[in-house]
């Protein structure tokens, strides 16, 4: 026979019918044959009435520019870590923002060999995404920076619709010059993740031409670019 | 930012969405999050008792969800994992430790060795009620809880939810969460049950 104190515990996950078929047996049994547990359980439910009222007649209002302030939070969170995937969205949108600044067209094609290179055969092992935190740096996988400039690389146009596919990517896609802005501007109007992303390299942009990149974006552009790019031209020193 | 409804994400989509933040997408780990926003910060203030620290607290939450994204593994729902780390931060917080170093303060030992309040200038839930203020009834209930108390409290009545449930958000055990509960609902019953102070009811 179950203990007051055992029966007073689950009376609540008992009136909800939350409890064992054995546990509800038993407590029932319990409850039928002492006088002070029914007054418990009622206690309980008077009390339980009571809380609820209050909760319903004081309900929390969040304030609705919470969620702005909260986005604005994650969009100026400094990045950690150089992902490779990371920082290859950003420089592809940095690039396609700041078409005028910089000379995009050569870094867009070296940014659409790499990113087809890189992101291809993920697409095609969606399986390796959750192993990818090892995978190898950007340095070791990179190509000769020689590689042709016209030629998009082979079967890439066959892979650009599952690029798209994954609202995320859409960046990408256009920093590497794989679609055009009127693209870009219905993709983006339909995956609000990427308008976030768009107003977080916004800020990215802009620190990079007033040479405020960490040294860790600014190593991140050299490993991926070569040192003659544009961004590597903006580093704090030249400043003084 | 705040764009879009407020809607459920299917098991697949938020398995996409994780992979997706953890490759450092921002924008995949805001759809993730963006949905809980108003239930978390609502609990926080339960918890906290204070709106605009909730708001702080909220902040820092998803801010630790960000840095920290790497190590959810895909265990349990993204929101579940959010409302552990949240409630986390509000249990650590300082309010927190010193409102429940204060709790403990209202009650004191009876002869009969159960525990009553003491006379404290406190209001009673069962005054504040009375003068109508329900706002004030439910802030002088919730001040005789613990943090933890408060939280159980919240999830259970105000939400509904089952032990289970409470114990997946609360990283406890359902055994746990009962025990929790149910000191909870002996220090709220007595606060109601609190004489009235300096009139006769």
């Amino acid at each position: 026979m179950m203990t007051c104190a055992d029966t007073r515990i689950e009376l609540s996950a008992y009136s909800a019918g939350e409890v064992s078929d054995l546990t509800q047996e038993e407590v029932f049994r319990h409850v039928s044959s002492c006088s002070g547990c029914r007054e418990a359980a009622s206690a309980l439910a008077a009390m339980e009435g009571r809380m609820r009222h209050l909760f319903a007649a004081a309900p929390v209002e969040s304030p609705s520019s919470l969620s702005a302030r909260l986005g604005l939070a994650i969009q100026q969170e400094p990045a950690v870590g150089h992902r490779l995937d990371s920082i290859l969205r950003r420089l592809a949108s940095f690039l396609s923002l700041h078409p005028a600044r910089f000379a995009v067209a050569g870094a867009a094609v070296l940014a659409m060999t790499f990113v087809g290179l890189q992101l291809i055969p993920e697409s095609r092992f969606p399986n390796r995404a959750s192993s990818s935190v090892n995978r190898p740096s950007a340095g070791a996988e990179r190509p000769a920076a020689s590689i042709p400039a016209a030629e998009p690389t082979p079967g890439l146009s066959a892979d650009i619709a599952e690029i798209l596919s994954d609202p995320g990517s859409t960046l990408v896609a256009y920093g590497a010059g794989l679609i055009d802005p009127s693209e870009v501007v219905q993709a983006v109007s339909q995956n609000p993740s990427d308008r976030v992303a768009i107003d977080g390299e916004r800020d990215l942009a802009r620190r990079a031409a007033s040479g405020e990149l960490t040294d860790e974006e600014r190593d991140a552009v050299r490993t991926l670019f070569g040192s003659d790019t544009p961004t590597d031209a903006k580093k704090p020193g030249d400043r003084s | 930012v705040g764009f879009g409804g407020v809607q459920r994400i299917g098991l697949q989509d938020e398995a996409r969405l994780v992979a997706r933040a953890r490759d450092g997408d921002r924008g995949a780990f805001w759809e993730l999050s963006e949905p809980e926003i108003q239930k978390i910060h609502r609990l926080l203030v339960r918890v906290s008792g204070r709106a605009e620290e909730a708001e702080d607290l909220c902040q820092e939450a998803l801010l630790r969800a960000l840095r920290s994204i790497q190590d959810f593994r895909g265990g349990s729902r993204f929101s579940t994992w959010l409302y552990r780390i949240a409630l986390n931060l509000a249990l650590s917080a300082k309010s927190a430790r010193r409102e429940f170093s204060r709790a403990p303060e209202l009650m004191e030992s009876q002869p009969d060795g159960t525990s009553a309040f003491r006379a404290s200038p406190i209001p009673s839930p069962a005054v504040e009620a009375e003068r109508g203020s329900e706002r004030d009834a439910l802030r002088a209930a919730m001040e005789t809880l613990a943090p933890r108390q408060r939280a159980v409290v919240t999830f259970r009545i105000e939400d509904e939810l089952p032990f289970a449930e409470i114990a997946d958000r609360m990283d406890l055990t359902v055994g746990a969460v009962k025990a929790h509960y149910f000191q909870a609902t002996e220090r709220l019953r007595q606060a109601f049950a609190r004489p009235h102070r300096g009139a006769v009811r």
